[in-house]
């Protein structure tokens, strides 16, 4: 397999939303690399993130531990949403949530699934940690990846995104480029 | 003069990025979306409190029964 860099976004203003447009669709999976800060006051919260500016056919199932305990929750269907993050007041000055996402075969024509790997960076007992199981049932090809806030803050500036395309391979072994 | 909120599009083809501001009808879903967001943490809160308060009121009525704490503790597991 082969892991080819697509694109890399580092915020040097805030921004309601950040998108990936014209995705090209020659890859086999994608995958994301998030570290993410919102604006608002709170230690956590909830990003997000929709595929082809829809907003409907997503189920998602996650488990967290929060520091000093471990629960699963059910995510709605209008989006996929992850932990709260890190974010302004609330969380240590400069820290930023990070997350991992996994999207194979994002260009199928069946329900894509997504695995999300997510941790809030924070210098307390309390900070959240995840998985993420997440599902969009949508026959289209993903052309578009848009990054929100639940609670609609701002994305703050350093936050940043990189998006890699993943090929298969009949080789072993992996190529980075 | 108020902020005026913008978003983030990079163009995977191009590679452009560029920056535009939100049109009305974005401003009036991120209004609904923050208020929807509010009011499902409101229900979250209510939910957890209702559930420690009941759980609280079990192991006051188990006490009050005679039943030990490790008794209620071994209960509870």
């Amino acid at each position: 397999m082969s892991m080819t860099f697509i694109q890399h976004t580092e915020l040097t203003s805030t921004q309601a939303s950040i998108t990936f447009s014209s995705i090209p669709n020659t890859f086999t999976d994608l995958y994301l690399v998030l570290s993410f800060r919102s604006t608002e006051g709170f230690t956590g919260s909830n990003a997000q993130m929709s595929f082809n500016g829809s907003s409907s056919g997503y189920s998602t199932r996650l488990l967290y531990g929060t520091g000093s305990g471990a629960a699963s929750a059910t995510g709605g269907s209008t989006i996929i949403n992850w932990s709260p993050t890190t974010s302004g007041g609330g969380s240590t000055a400069n820290t930023f949530g990070n997350a991992s996402i996994y999207i194979p075969n994002y260009t199928s024509s069946n329900a894509k699934s997504v695995s999300i790997d997510a941790v809030a960076e924070n210098n307390a007992t309390a900070s959240r940690q995840d998985i993420n199981a997440g599902l969009w049932n949508n026959s289209a090809a993903i052309s578009s990846i848009s990054f929100t806030w639940e609670q609609s803050t701002n994305f703050a500036i350093g936050s940043s995104a990189t998006l890699y395309g993943i090929t298969r391979g009949s080789t072993p072994g992996v190529t980075v480029s | 003069m108020s902020e005026v909120i913008t978003k983030l599009v990079v163009d995977c083809e191009s590679g452009t990025q560029t920056v535009v501001p939100l049109t009305p009808e974005e401003l009036a879903e991120r209004e609904a979306m923050a208020a929807q967001a509010e009011a499902d943490r409101q229900a979250r809160e209510a939910e957890e409190q209702a559930k420690a308060d009941a759980k609280a009121s079990a192991q006051a009525k188990l006490t009050a029964l005679g039943l030990t704490e490790a008794e209620i503790a071994a209960l509870l597991k």
